[in-house]
């Protein structure tokens, strides 16, 4: 055992300190020897010492000197007294001096091993003890400097935070959301949550929050609420003690009064422009439908010819207005999109009848294959029309000599597969990358008649997106394009989900 | 047999005059007014046949006058069609979208509106 402790025996006789060594070094201590008080003073200064047998009575300096000294400059160093039968008495003395035990002269193996380990364990246990108490206090002293952060973070953050129990009851709330609830005298903590937050909405979702705890420490339930004038987000999640026992709830408010006053503002200023835009153009679109009826004359061929271009670009403009209109309402996330169960199939087949005529007029053959069994899903159908309107626009109007439009839908796994395919002018390799890019339209002397905004792919990416779907896209100039939108199939059934993540 | 007579009330001009253009030349006969309350002294000299109403006009606005058209005995039964352009394109405030579900009249149009379709649903109601 204990190969590393060291003993020194301090004794002026020879006989004594190697009749230690010889005792101890087979228990496995490293023995070192002095032979007076001054020596001993000397090696306990150059090197570790665990424990020291010292004779009590030696010339240069004795034990009781040692013992001083000892004490003073190595106060854990537990000392035993060597002494003869005759000397008890300064034994007890050196006892009451600090030492920590005596052995008499001639003195049995035994004994002075039992002592020499009885010191050392007293040692361990005293510099153990020692390492605990500084542990703790340096425990309690971080623990305490944590709380002091944590107390001023969570009191001078601008977002306001709710704390619940599992009884959802509140049991901490900060400054900001005492002052987002107009609380200057707040109930008593803990209290239940309809005395902090009125609306029930809240309540609801921690329940089932607390019913239906989501381990994934990123999920979290968003909510809007309306406090007076302030427009409150709620974002709102479970925590967990360290065995994965659910505690309670944390909420945390973000005043988004100036952002929804913002957004009003821009939704307020597009709608008036888009308005005013819209008015006198679809007057002037109007007055041309007079002049090419004729209700204001006989107009000649070049005459007609000129106001049937006027009338296509003025559509074109409307139709620019309407798409502005439409990507201001989705960016600012004003256009909510419904989540419901929804079959392709009809939609399909309306926007296909609804272009039907357009197709015809410029010689396209525009077709339709769907399968009846075609899997819901989760979307909105008036998006949903206008992307699958916007894709097959584009392809009849890119198929400027007519040809074929094949609009197809399959179930491929989890994913309802539509294709839009024509036969057109197709789109060189390094512009596809691009055409997603709003106000993007690529020129050539090809395109040159076709009239649009360049908003609508960038509107049915977003769409498309905002569904959780994708859309490709294959072409060879000459040969046609293809895109295909993939939206993920309903779920069978969703309950107890309510939330975003 | 007497001509129809339409009666349009709407404070764009523009509108006004083509839409009536349009109408003459299909025999109509056609009144105009350029606000709410123009519309109204138009319909105490002429009953018209049917009422084109924009919503949104000075002084009056269509929502009113349609209410009050539809709430007197004397003249509940004039179809009226009005220009709605309240769905998308106007602040909320005056012009609500609940009050224009709760009012009665023959048919919505959204503004901007095509010629032909006006046209078509005038000729619906007569």
């Amino acid at each position: 055992m204990a190969e590393d402790e060291t003993i020194l025996v301090v004794d002026d006789e020879k006989v004594i300190r190697d009749g230690c060594s010889l005792i101890l070094k087979p228990h496995g201590y490293r023995v070192v020897t002095a032979a007076n008080g001054q020596e001993a003073l000397e090696v306990l200064a150059s090197q570790p010492v665990n424990v020291v047998l010292c004779d009590l009575k030696m010339p240069v300096m004795g034990a009781l000197e040692v013992l001083e000294e000892a004490g003073r400059r190595f106060p854990d160093i537990p000392i035993i007294i060597i002494t003869g039968h005759g000397t008890v008495d300064d034994a007890v003395e050196c006892m009451k001096k600090g030492a920590y035990d005596f052995v008499t002269k001639p003195f049995r193996i035994d004994h002075l091993t039992l002592c020499v380990n009885r010191a050392l364990e007293k040692q361990r246990l005293e510099r153990e003890t020692r390492r605990l108490q500084e542990e703790q206090a340096r425990n309690l002293y971080s623990l305490a400097l944590e709380q002091s952060r944590l107390h001023t973070i969570v009191n001078h953050m601008g977002d306001g935070l709710l704390v619940t129990n599992r009884d959802l009851e509140v049991v901490l709330l900060n400054r900001a959301f005492r002052q987002f609830l107009d609380l200057s005298a707040p109930p008593p903590l803990p209290g239940p949550l309809s005395a902090f937050f009125p609306d029930v909405g809240l309540q609801e979702t921690l329940e089932s929050l607390l019913s239906n705890p989501q381990r994934d420490p990123e999920a979290c339930l968003v909510q809007d609420f309306c406090q007076g004038r302030l427009h409150l987000r709620a974002l709102s999640a479970p925590f967990f003690g360290p065995e994965q026992e659910l505690l309670g709830t944390v909420t945390v408010f973000h005043d988004v009064t100036s952002f929804k006053e913002l957004d009003r503002l821009k939704t307020d200023f597009v709608n008036m422009v888009s308005h005013e835009l819209r008015s006198p153009l679809s007057a002037i679109k109007m007055q041309h439908a007079v002049l090419l009826e004729g209700l204001a004359g006989e107009l000649t061929g070049k005459q007609q010819e000129l106001l049937h271009r006027a009338q296509a670009r003025i559509q074109g403009l409307i139709d620019l207005i309407t798409d502005l209109l439409d990507v201001a309402k989705i960016e600012s996330g004003h256009r909510t999109l419904e989540q419901v169960p929804l079959s392709l199939g009809p939609v399909l087949v309306e926007v296909t009848d609804l272009l039907s005529a357009k197709a015809l007029g410029q010689g396209v053959d525009l077709r339709l294959v769907t399968p009846p069994d075609l899997p819901p899903i989760l979307g909105d159908r008036r998006s949903m029309e206008e992307v699958f309107t916007n894709l097959v626009t584009n392809a009849i109007n890119y198929s400027p000599d007519g040809g074929e439009v094949k609009v197809s839908a399959a179930f491929n796994g989890n994913f309802v597969e539509v294709r839009v395919a024509d036969t057109g002018i197709g789109i060189e390799a390094e512009e596809i990358p691009k055409i997603f890019d709003k106000f993007y339209r690529i020129k050539s002397p090809k395109t040159r008649q076709i009239i649009g905004s360049g908003l609508g792919l960038a509107i049915v990416k977003t769409i498309v997106e905002m569904h959780r779907g994708r859309i490709e896209v294959e072409s060879q100039v000459g040969r046609g394009t293809t895109f295909q939108v993939s939206l993920p199939v309903a779920p069978p059934a969703r309950n107890g989900e309510h939330g975003e993540t | 047999m007497a001509k129809k007579y339409i009666l349009i009330v709407d404070d764009d001009p523009d509108l006004v005059e083509t839409v009536s253009m349009l109408l003459e030349s299909k025999g109509y006969e056609v009144g105009k007014a350029y606000d709410g309350i123009e519309g109204e002294e138009a319909i105490k000299k002429r009953r018209p046949d049917v009422l084109v109403l924009d919503v949104m006009m000075p002084r009056k606005n269509g929502y009113q006058l349609c209410k009050e058209l539809k709430s007197n005995k004397w003249t509940s039964d004039i179809p009226i069609i009005l220009l709605t352009a309240v769905g998308d394109a106007v602040p909320t405030t005056t012009y609500s979208h609940a009050e224009g579900m709760s009012i009665e009249a023959e048919d919505f149009l959204p503004k901007p509106v095509e010629a032909q379709t006006l046209v078509e649903a005038v000729e619906r109601l007569l």
